[in-house]
């Protein structure tokens, strides 16, 4: 029989389940064209000199030719690395899709990178470890004769980074995912996740001030949809330590605490 | 297959049918500049770009930039063999980059196509410019309806010309004729899309003008209105089944489905006696006379 007394929230969670299998890609990116240009040697190392603020005059020839050389590898990897249908990767893999395998040349390569203002270096935390994260800046999106890609998620590229691979890690695990979804309290969650009766809520917390996550919390726990968890991802341990203890401290999640949990967001990082 | 365009929310319920997809504007992404599969870009975008002319206000000249930007984005990007296609905000982008003498005819194109594409890009954002691949056959072989609620009716209007355009320009790309029904698409308040001004005024009025090529190609439309006095000439012409519901508003509304029906005075006189809710009156170019219909009571 038909129910004309549907409720918004069922409608918006059976939309966001079946629309799903229209759509080809589950990426979080979204990749707007491919390389369509290359740029001659002689430019390269005008451009070199010009993303480091020096003239000609100032080098001898053969630091020119070096410089060239630098800014060639450097523009090597980035159109290789932003090419790739994925490349929400760590700095190590970065290099491995690019082939360089030697350690000096990828301290070169890095170093030359940031100096022709090509990354920004993120870090985030594995387990234990600590790995770097390189956010592509305009001039290196120019370089590799691409677009800037456009994204489904809000929040800087870490955040990209982070719900990208939460997505996945979703998808994996067998569950529908949504970025960036409405409650009905009008509060975007980053990402919805359902398998069968099961929700979970994810929040990536990437910067300070964490007080605010507090209030995020609390709209998310009290929409009608009642997340089995939420799961907030977090930079790294000292991120996670603070967290936790404001969320201990704070009487309004009394009733919440035994469904949030905290997580470092790299451990949800896929190695390919 | 079934194809609803939902206006307010009426066809909500038919979500509790597993196979029914019932889609809410927030989870629809697609991209207006695409075309259909078997459709070339050099085809599909001044097509495109003249639909927008019906419900923003943009002339002639003005869309032939869209389509002069778009179609150079097409070729700078080689998107038909790269299957990757540029946006409506490309299009913006580009545009906006250009720099025309502030006095001369292109500068104030530029202004009005400026002006529409971010209304448009305002109300739709990243819906109509995604570079999420809607994968066709699935989207063409699927029953679904999508709620436009929440959005002003012209901009409504707008995104059924465009996915009918889609739907009817694929069709006739690929010559998949039909002498029977495959797609029945549902324009609900089709007195807002339909009225008798819209076909006096400057230019073709692209719907109407689909209407009278669809059934060749299969697409049929039901088209509901609550005053059918008002509704464009053209739609009467090109539809073969008409039905009025007991209990019409306005008398002309009599006048106007017996005249397009071809009924005698005496029957007009009929129906216009006869008006309890739940009667209907039908007349089916298949049969010879007009014939009423009652919806039974179910309690």
């Amino acid at each position: 029989m038909l129910r004309k007394d549907i409720s918004i929230l069922e409608l918006a969670l059976l939309s966001a389940q079946r629309s799903e299998q229209f759509y080809v890609e589950t990426k979080v990116l979204e990749k707007p064209e491919s390389a369509d240009q290359r740029h001659s040697s002689n430019s390269d190392a005008a451009q070199a000199e010009q993303a480091i603020g020096m003239t000609a005059s100032d080098h001898s020839v053969k630091e020119r030719c070096t410089l060239t050389e630098t800014f060639k590898s450097v523009v090597a990897v980035i159109t290789v690395w932003l090419n790739l249908a994925n490349p929400f990767l760590f700095q190590g893999a970065i290099f491995k899709r690019a082939g360089i395998t030697s350690g000096s040349a990828q301290t070169k390569l890095k170093k030359a990178a940031f100096r022709f203002g090509f990354i920004i270096e993120h870090k985030l935390q594995v387990f234990k470890t600590i790995l770097s994260v390189w956010e592509p800046t305009d001039i290196a999106y120019q370089k590799a004769g691409i677009q800037k890609p456009h994204y489904h998620s809000k929040g800087g590229y870490l955040h990209q980074f982070v719900i990208h691979h939460i997505k996945e890690w979703g998808i994996q695990n067998g569950f529908v995912v949504k970025i960036e979804f409405f409650l009905t309290n009008n509060k975007p969650v980053d990402a919805a996740m359902w398998k069968g009766e099961t929700v979970i809520f994810w929040e990536v917390v990437m910067s300070e001030p964490m007080e605010k996550e507090i209030q995020n919390i609390i709209k998310d726990c009290e929409t009608d949809l009642q997340p089995e968890r939420l799961t907030l991802a977090v930079k790294d341990g000292k991120m996670k330590k603070k967290l936790e203890q404001l969320i201990a401290n704070d009487s309004r999640l009394d009733t919440y605490r035994d469904r949030i949990e905290v997580v470092l967001a790299g451990n949800f990082v896929g190695k390919s | 297959m079934l194809k609803i365009f939902d206006r307010k929310m009426d066809y909500a319920s038919l979500s509790v049918f597993a196979g029914f997809v019932y889609w809410m504007l927030g989870d629809y992404y697609t991209n207006w500049l695409q075309p259909p599969p078997g459709v070339s870009h050099k085809a599909w975008v001044p097509i495109f770009c003249e639909i927008p002319s019906n419900y923003l206000d943009i002339r002639v000249a003005g869309r032939n930039l869209i389509t002069t930007v778009a179609d150079w984005l097409c070729e700078k990007h080689n998107s038909s063999v790269s299957g990757v296609y540029p946006t409506l905000k490309d299009v913006y982008h580009v545009i906006r980059s250009k720099k025309y003498p502030a006095v001369s005819h292109l500068a104030r194109y530029q202004e009005t196509i400026l002006n529409r594409l971010e209304g448009l890009l305002a109300v739709f954002g990243d819906h109509i410019c995604s570079q999420r691949r809607l994968d066709w056959n699935i989207f063409h072989n699927t029953n679904w309806a999508i709620s436009l609620y929440g959005i002003p009716t012209d901009y409504q209007n707008l995104f059924i010309t465009v996915t009918t355009a889609k739907i009817l320009v694929y069709r006739m790309a690929n010559n998949l004729r039909s002498s029977g029904l495959v797609d029945l698409l549902v324009f609900d308040e089709g007195s807002t899309m339909f009225r008798k001004w819209y076909e006096s005024r400057e230019g073709t009025y692209l719907l109407t003008d689909y209407l009278a090529k669809c059934r060749e190609f299969g697409i049929g439309f039901v088209i509901g209105t609550q005053t059918l006095s008002n509704l464009a000439d053209s739609v009467l012409a090109n539809t073969s089944i008409k039905i009025l519901v007991g209990g019409a508003g306005l008398g002309a509304d009599y006048n106007i489905f017996a005249s397009a029906t071809g009924m005698t005075p005496e029957q007009t006189e009929f129906i216009k006696r006869f008006t309890m809710p739940g009667q209907a009156y039908g007349k089916d170019p298949r049969y010879p006379y007009p014939f009423t219909l009652e919806v039974p009571r179910i309690a």
